[in-house]
C-alpha cells in the first residue's frame, strides 16, 4: 500500500509538472485516530500531502459536481477545471454514472485508478466494530477502477460473489417485520443530509426534501417525514446507487441504510441487469424501455 | 457547597429518590450505546459512559416541537410539553452549554417560554468525567471534566463510590432532604476525586481557543474560508450534535384547513440556511457558511455573551464525514 502510495505521488506531482490537472481530488492524513480525509491537492507542492491507505473511506465522486459547478458570473473564456481524482473501484462507478448523467465532462476528468484491498468503516454505527473493514468492501464486486485514465498496479482485493444474501433474508420476511425494521432503523435519523451530501448520486441542485413550494417534506424530524425522506432519497438512486457506502460512512447516527440500498442494487442487477457504473455505455437504467422489461414489481411485488 | 457519599450499592435507593420528583432521564446501556432514556424503579443506571451521542439540549430544545394548533376558528398554542424532572449523568461541558443556552433562551428581555419551562422543571444532575476521549478539549473553552455551571448537582463516580456536591440551592435542597441515603466522604475519597479531577484533566491537550475572537476580527479574507472549507459536504451533522447550536425555523405542517406550526431545529452549514424567496443566497459558498459557523461561535457569542459558545466536547470533531476539525481550524486562525 505505500508502494501503491509512492506511485501513485509520483503520478500526481508529473500531473501538475506537466500542467495537465488544476486540482487533484484525494485524501490527506485525518485529524483523527486511523483516518484519512478528502483534500483537494492544488500544486505539486500539495501532493506531499496525499495519503493512500486504508482508510481513504470516503467516496470522492461526490465532490466533482461542485467543483464543475459553473460560477454564477463566468469569467469571459471560462473553461471548466480539469480534475483528476484518486479512484477506488467504487470511485471510479460514480464517476461512470456522473458522466452518463451528464454531471461530469469525461475529458475534463483524469481517473487515477488505485488498488483497493478495502477500507475501514467510518466507526459511528454499534453495528460496526473498530478499525474493520466496511461491509461495502466486504461485498464489493468490482474493487478494480474501471476505465482508469493512470493505473497504479498493487494488490487489489478479490471481487466479492455479490448474491445479495442479507437483502434475501431481509426481503423473505413478511411485510409486516420489514416495515416494522424500516421504521426501527430510520427512526434513528436526525435529518442532517450527511447521506445526502455525501452521496455522488445526490447532486440535485435543490432537493426534494429542500423544496418549499409545494414542501414534499418537511425538515422536521418526525417519524412520517423521515420515513418519506429516505423512501424518497432511496428512490431516486434505483439503478443508480454504487452500494459504495458513503451515505452510510456519513451518518452520524450510524443508520444501517445499506441494506435498503442494496435492495435497489439487486432490484437493478436481478430485473434488469443493470449494474450501475459498470454495465456500458448504455443509457441510465430508468432512462430505457426495453419490450422484454421485467414488470413484475408493479405486476407482483410480493414475488419473491 | 458541601459533598456528600452515595455508596453504589445504594444506587437504587438513590433512583427511588429521584422518581419520587416525577419523570426521570438518565444513561442506560441500548443497542446504540449509552442514550439519555426515562429512567424506572428497575432501569440500572450506567455509570460508565463517554459521553451521549446527542446533546442534552434536546431535553429542552427539542428537534422538532409543534408551537401552535390552526384552523379556521383561529390559532391555539399547545402546551409544553415532555419535560423531564430530573436529568441525571449529562457531562460537564453539556451542562457548561446549557447554561450557555440559557443567557441565549432566558434572557432579561426576552424568554423562550418553551425551553425555559422544561429547564426550569429539571434538577440537572451532572456527572463528571473519569477519562476524556480523543476528540476533548474542553479546559481550553472555559469548561473541565469536573466543572459545575450549569448543574445543580454534581456526581463523582470512584467506583464504589457516588461523590455528589451541590451546586446551586436545589441541588442543595435535594441532598438535604434525601440525606438519609448518604453519608459524610472519608478524607481519602475527597482525595480520591481531587486527584481523578486532576488526571482526566491533564490528558486533554489545550486548543486555542482563548485567543481565537481577538484574531477572528480580522478573518475575512474568503480565501482563507474556502480553504477551510473545500471539503464541506453542508451537511448539519456538526450543528445537529452541537450542544450549543441552537438556531431554529418554523415551518408549517397543514392538511385540509387545520394544521400546525413546528419549530425544528436548522443548521448554518445547510446551503439553504439564509437563501432568499427570491434564490440568492447571502452565504451561498461553503467558506461564507463556515466562516459563519466559527464566528458565531468564536466571536459574536464573546461580544455578546462574554464566552464562547463552544465547550469543547469534540462531537463535531467525531461527526464530521469529510473529517473538518475545529481544533484545527483555531489553530489556522490564530496562527
Amino acid at each position: 500500500m505505500q508502494d501503491a502510495e509512492k506511485k501513485m505521488k509520483t503520478a500526481a506531482k508529473k500531473l501538475f509538472d506537466d500542467k495537465k490537472v488544476d486540482v487533484i481530488v484525494g485524501f490527506r492524513k485525518g485529524s483523527r485516530a486511523n483516518s484519512s480525509r478528502p483534500y483537494f491537492a492544488r500544486s505539486a507542492a500539495d501532493v506531499e500531502n496525499l495519503v493512500w491507505n486504508g482508510f481513504c473511506t470516503a467516496n470522492l465522486a461526490a465532490f466533482l459536481p461542485g467543483l464543475f459547478e459553473k460560477p454564477a458570473r463566468p469569467e469571459d473564456g471560462y473553461k471548466p477545471p480539469r480534475i483528476a481524482v484518486i479512484a477506488k473501484g467504487c470511485d471510479s462507478r460514480s464517476v461512470a454514472g456522473l458522466v452518463k448523467e451528464n454531471q461530469v465532462p469525461r475529458a475534463n476528468v483524469i481517473v487515477i485508478g488505485m488498488p483497493c484491498n478495502g477500507m475501514t468503516a467510518a466507526v459511528k454505527g454499534a453495528q460496526v466494530k473498530k478499525d474493520e473493514i466496511g461491509r461495502a468492501c466486504l461485498e464489493c464486486v468490482s474493487p478494480m477502477v474501471k476505465d482508469a485514465d493512470i493505473s497504479i498496479t498493487g494488490e487489489s482485493r478479490k471481487p466479492a460473489k455479490g448474491g445479495y444474501a442479507r437483502v434475501k433474508a431481509f426481503a423473505a420476511k413478511s411485510s409486516e417485520e420489514r416495515w416494522k425494521a424500516f421504521v426501527k432503523e430510520i427512526a434513528k435519523c436526525i435529518r442532517c443530509n450527511a447521506c445526502r451530501e455525501a452521496c455522488p448520486n445526490c447532486y440535485c441542485k435543490v432537493c426534494f426534501a429542500d423544496q418549499k413550494k409545494p414542501a414534499w417534506v418537511s425538515p422536521a424530524n418526525e417519524l412520517s417525514e423521515t420515513i418519506a425522506f429516505h423512501m424518497g432519497r432511496m428512490f431516486h438512486q434505483a439503478g443508480r446507487c454504487v452500494e459504495c457506502d458513503a451515505c452510510v460512512n456519513a451518518c452520524p447516527m450510524g443508520i444501517d441504510l445499506r441494506l435498503f440500498t442494496q435492495k435497489l442494487a439487486q432490484d437493478a442487477h436481478d430485473l434488469f441487469g443493470s449494474v450501475p457504473g459498470i454495465s456500458g455505455d448504455e443509457a441510465p437504467m430508468l432512462n430505457m424501455f426495453k419490450q422484454d422489461d421485467s414488470e413484475c414489481f408493479i405486476t407482483d411485488p410480493e414475488e419473491k | 457547597m458541601q459533598s456528600v457519599a452515595l455508596d453504589i450499592k445504594n444506587l437504587r435507593k438513590f433512583t427511588a429518590a429521584l422518581l419520587k420528583l416525577g419523570t426521570v432521564r438518565g444513561p442506560v446501556h441500548s443497542p446504540a450505546g449509552v442514550v439519555l432514556a426515562d429512567i424506572t424503579t428497575q432501569s440500572d443506571l450506567a455509570l460508565e459512559y463517554e459521553n451521549f451521542k446527542l446533546p442534552p439540549k434536546r431535553e429542552f430544545f427539542p428537534q422538532c416541537e409543534e408551537i401552535t394548533r390552526f384552523d379556521a376558528s383561529g390559532v391555539r398554542e399547545v402546551p409544553v410539553s415532555g419535560a423531564a424532572d430530573v436529568i441525571f449523568g449529562v457531562r460537564p461541558c453539556d451542562a457548561l452549554a446549557l447554561s450557555h443556552l440559557d443567557r441565549v433562551f432566558t434572557d432579561d428581555k426576552y424568554t423562550d417560554p418553551y425551553y425555559s419551562k422544561r429547564r426550569g422543571a429539571a434538577l440537572l444532575i451532572s456527572l463528571a468525567c473519569n477519562k476524556s476521549e480523543a476528540a476533548c478539549f474542553c479546559t481550553s473553552t472555559g469548561g473541565s471534566p469536573s466543572s459545575k455551571q450549569g448543574a445543580d448537582i454534581i456526581g463523582f463516580n470512584l467506583g464504589t463510590v457516588l461523590l455528589l456536591e451541590p451546586v446551586t440551592a436545589r441541588g442543595q435542597a435535594f441532598v438535604k432532604k434525601n440525606k438519609s441515603l448518604f453519608r459524610d466522604p472519608s478524607a481519602k475519597e475527597l482525595q480520591k476525586r481531587e486527584k481523578q479531577e486532576a488526571d482526566v484533566a491533564g490528558q486533554i491537550p489545550g486548543v486555542a481557543v482563548q485567543q481565537a475572537p481577538a484574531a477572528l476580527s480580522g478573518k475575512s479574507d474568503p480565501a482563507f474560508w474556502e480553504s477551510i472549507a473545500e471539503t464541506c459536504l453542508s451537511c448539519g451533522a456538526c450543528t445537529f450534535l452541537c450542544p450549543t447550536c441552537h438556531c431554529f425555523d418554523f415551518n408549517d405542517r397543514t392538511k385540509r384547513d387545520a394544521g400546525s406550526r413546528l419549530r425544528v431545529h436548522d443548521a448554518c452549514m445547510f446551503a439553504s440556511f439564509v437563501r432568499e424567496a427570491s434564490g440568492h443566497n447571502p452565504r451561498g459558498k461553503k467558506g461564507e457558511r463556515m466562516r459563519q459557523r466559527v464566528m458565531h461561535k468564536f466571536s459574536y457569542a464573546p461580544e455578546n455573551f462574554n464566552t464562547v459558545f463552544c465547550v469543547g466536547c469534540g462531537r463535531c470533531v467525531t461527526a464530521c464525514p469529510s473529517n473538518i476539525d475545529i481544533r484545527e481550524t483555531l489553530s489556522k486562525v490564530t496562527a
